[in-house]
């Protein structure tokens, strides 16, 4: 089972941001989660080029928090979208909202943040 | 271009040897194989043997040497000079004040 | 160091601006590709950061745009992308990136990085401060060499090299490449000329020409022979040059009426001389070390003689024309030039040809820069009177009223020249100025008289023949060495008349004398070596006594008078 959050990447970006780690971790949520929104809009079959840069955008965020499960499965509904063979069972929003609720779940407990 | 340089082990005679073009960029190491020797040497040979080319700031250094070796006293002997290297020594006649074998 | 960041990801945004900042660099943001252009044109950051992939412009195109727009040498680009394909990342470079960082983002890596291109950038600047400062004295330098040619061309002027006779090649900025070319007129009628090449370039070359230079116009306008010449040159170039830098030099006499040449070759490549009625031609070697070496006490000049008639022509190089290079390294070389020589033989203007050949050769225009080349051919005799420079008026000066006797015996003769001294004496009289050219003549030719065929005996016939030309001379040169006994009395008496003055020489030789009676009888065609019909047509009068080893020359002369 790959781990949801990684550690040791908040541990360092702790180091890196100081005080400001909260501002960090509540754009980076606000930012995805309007990315989620837009992403569920969009028609797979149709639209498949921006769907390609939002999954790879919140690809590359989620990696810097340490975001691992999230950020793969993002990985590979970037892959599909780029090779235009995105279907019903490699684009699962549902799965990937998952991955992003859990994740936030655990960010909050750790920064003490308000959901 | 390199410029190698041996004395005798007696300290009396100094050879200096010249490879590829003489000219203005041997300067500095030409100066540094006979400066450096203490006290000048009674007899010095300039080794042309491994010398292509000469040109006239190469002149110039060879009087620096005669010069600095006792000038009409010197004893300077210019070794292995190929037939364009003797050419230009010979349009300068510097038969006159060097020994060429 | 400022840098510019360029992401469309807030997160990512924000933790690079961060990790940048922590490492003490000013961080410049911009949300996306459009924003970066504006922002670098405003803050003219010293690095970019851009993300690949933003909306608007995408960081392959923000990249071109921004190594277009940069003014500086070099302008650092690192692409921060999370692709991962190959050909992602080649397109990076090729789109002017310098480099690239993969996300997620890694504060060692980002560290090492950034440093690096710190210490490219540094070095770029400090070469670019560096440039900047050698162009500057660069420029310097330019602008002191052009004032200091100025000068320069004042005293080495170039005297009569312009007259018809010559052709030459010679650069712009010769004197900073050593090589000199001087003309002048000979009192005497006829030209002298000097080509003469300082080893080693810049100040140290053109120095040593100036005093050559001065030398050169003042003794030759003072009728001064090639070895007088030669051995003042010498003499104050073996005092001023360094150890190490000499002059190769070739001097040449012309002698109109005589069809003759005089010519000495110190070091300098072979000059050549060419009869284009046969095609033949003749190499005059270097026989003597350059200028500047040897000390004056053992400085010695022998010239060479040689018929120059109109069909004759002279050819004298400096070995910047020998040396002169191809793309290749390979030399133009002796061979070549003496090949082009016998080709081009009969040309008009054979220096053009060779020039022209020369910069083929080479491949490259600026080669030529280093080359000196001299054509001359039989000046015309009108070019012979020289210019009045005298005081206006009728007011008599100097030496006008006087006498002067002078006897040189054995050595003397052998080592001194009367004849400047004479003329100099003579010529503080400024009314003479106009009839120099012609007092010149006059007593050159009575002098020669009676030291070639009265003291030394030698006889003119001999110089009839061009092998017999060089003959006479080296035979006269070899005799005068030896000479022990002889004498030659020159007397010369200036007396002011009513319209001008009355010249009288007076020249007795210790010779033997020869046959006048014949000499005036059998016509003067017979006896031209001595330059008889010419002093009967300058002099008033001439008379030749004690069997021909004395003779007395009046030559009378007028203000304002009117010289062909």
């Amino acid at each position: 089972m790959e781990k949801i959050v990684d550690d040791n990447m908040l541990d360092e970006l702790c180091e890196i941001m100081g005080d400001d780690i909260n501002m960090l971790i509540e754009s980076y949520i606000s930012d995805s989660k309007a990315k989620l929104i837009q992403i569920a809009e969009l028609d797979p079959s149709s639209d498949q080029e921006n769907i390609f840069r939002l999954a790879h955008s919140l690809k590359g965020s989620s990696r810097n928090i340490g975001v691992l499960a999230f950020s793969n499965y993002c990985d590979t509904i970037e892959n599909n979208a780029r090779d235009n063979c995105l279907n019903n069972e490699n684009y699962d929003l549902e799965k990937l909202n998952g991955f992003f609720n859990e994740a936030v779940a655990l960010i909050g407990q750790r920064f003490k943040l308000d959901q | 271009m390199a410029v190698t340089s041996a004395t005798s082990t007696d300290g009396t005679s100094l050879t200096i040897s010249i490879e590829g073009r003489f000219d203005f960029s041997a300067h500095q190491a030409f100066r540094g194989a006979y400066e450096k020797v203490s006290p000048v040497p009674g007899h010095i040979s300039v080794d042309m043997s491994d010398t292509t080319y000469l040109d006239s700031s190469a002149l110039g250094m060879l009087l620096l040497l005669r010069d600095h070796s006792g000038g009409d006293s010197s004893n300077i002997r210019l070794t292995g000079c190929n037939e364009d290297i003797r050419k230009i020594l010979t349009i300068s006649n510097f038969e006159q004040l060097f020994e060429i074998v | 160091m400022k840098i510019l960041i360029a992401d469309d990801n807030t997160t990512d945004r924000i933790i690079l601006s961060r990790v940048l900042e922590n490492l003490g660099h000013e961080v410049i943001q911009a949300l996306d590709g459009a924003l970066a252009v504006s922002q670098f044109t405003e803050h003219d950051p010293d690095l970019v950061l851009l993300d690949v992939l933003m909306p608007g412009y995408d960081g392959y195109e923000v990249a071109e745009i921004i190594k277009e727009q940069s003014n500086r040498a070099w302008f650092p680009i690192i692409f921060l992308t999370s692709l991962t394909e190959a050909s992602d990342l080649a397109r990076c470079i090729d789109a002017g990136g310098d480099d690239f960082v993969s996300k997620p983002i890694n504060k060692i890596i980002i560290k090492a990085k950034i440093d690096a291109f710190e210490r490219i950038i540094n070095l770029y600047r400090t070469v670019a401060e560096q440039q900047e400062k050698i162009a500057f004295h660069n420029e310097h330098l330019i602008q002191e060499q052009e004032a200091a040619k100025r000068i320069f061309n004042n005293i080495a002027h170039r005297g009569c090299l312009e007259s018809e006779n010559i052709n030459y090649h010679l650069s712009p900025m010769s004197i900073f490449n050593g090589d000199l070319m001087l003309a002048a007129e000979r009192p005497m009628g006829g030209m002298r000329l000097l080509l003469a090449d300082f080893t080693g370039h810049g100040l140290p070359a053109a120095i040593g020409a100036m005093p050559a230079s001065e030398i050169f116009y003042g003794m030759t306008l003072k009728g001064f022979s090639i070895p007088d010449l030669m051995v003042e040159m010498n003499k104050r170039l073996y005092g001023v040059l360094p150890r190490g830098i000499f002059c190769c030099v070739i001097v040449i006499d012309i002698d109109t009426r005589d069809q003759t040449l005089t010519i000495w070759n110190a070091g300098a490549p072979d000059s050549y001389l060419i009869n284009t009625e046969t095609g033949t031609f003749e190499s005059i070697s270097s026989t003597h070390l350059p200028l500047g070496i040897q000390s004056p006490e053992k400085f010695e000049v022998l010239c060479k003689g040689y018929e120059f008639t109109p069909s004759h022509k002279l050819i004298a190089v400096t070995d910047g024309i020998i040396e002169a290079e191809d793309a290749n390294g390979q030399m133009f070389g002796e061979d070549r030039l003496l090949q082009i020589i016998k080709k081009e033989l009969c040309e008009e203007n054979i220096c053009e040809a060779l020039i022209k050949d020369v910069d083929e050769f080479c491949g490259r225009k600026e080669q030529t820069d280093d080359v000196s080349l001299l054509e001359v051919s039989l000046p015309s005799i009108t070019a012979e009177e020289g210019v009045s420079n005298s005081s206006q008026g009728n007011q008599l000066s100097g030496t006008s009223d006087s006498a002067l006797c002078l006897r040189l015996r054995g050595p003397s003769l052998a080592n001194f020249d009367p004849i400047p001294m004479v003329m100099q004496t003579l010529l503080t009289c400024s009314n003479l100025q106009p009839h120099r050219a012609r007092v010149f003549t006059v007593l050159s030719e009575l002098y020669n008289n009676a030291l070639d065929h009265g003291v030394l005996g030698l006889d003119s016939q001999m110089k009839s023949s061009t092998s017999g030309f060089a003959n006479y001379y080296k035979k006269r040169a070899q005799d005068l060495e030896s000479l022990e006994g002889g004498f030659v009395d020159v007397s010369v008496d200036h007396q002011p008349t009513e319209t001008g003055g009355k010249l009288t020489f007076e020249l007795t030789d210790s010779g033997s004398g020869f046959d006048v009676e014949r000499l005036l009888k059998e016509g003067i065609k017979d006896y031209s070596g001595r330059g008889l019909p010419l002093l009967l047509n300058l002099c008033d009068s001439i008379d030749y006594l004690d069997g021909g080893s004395r003779v007395i020359a009046c030559y009378i002369w007028s203000f304002d008078e009117e010289l062909d």
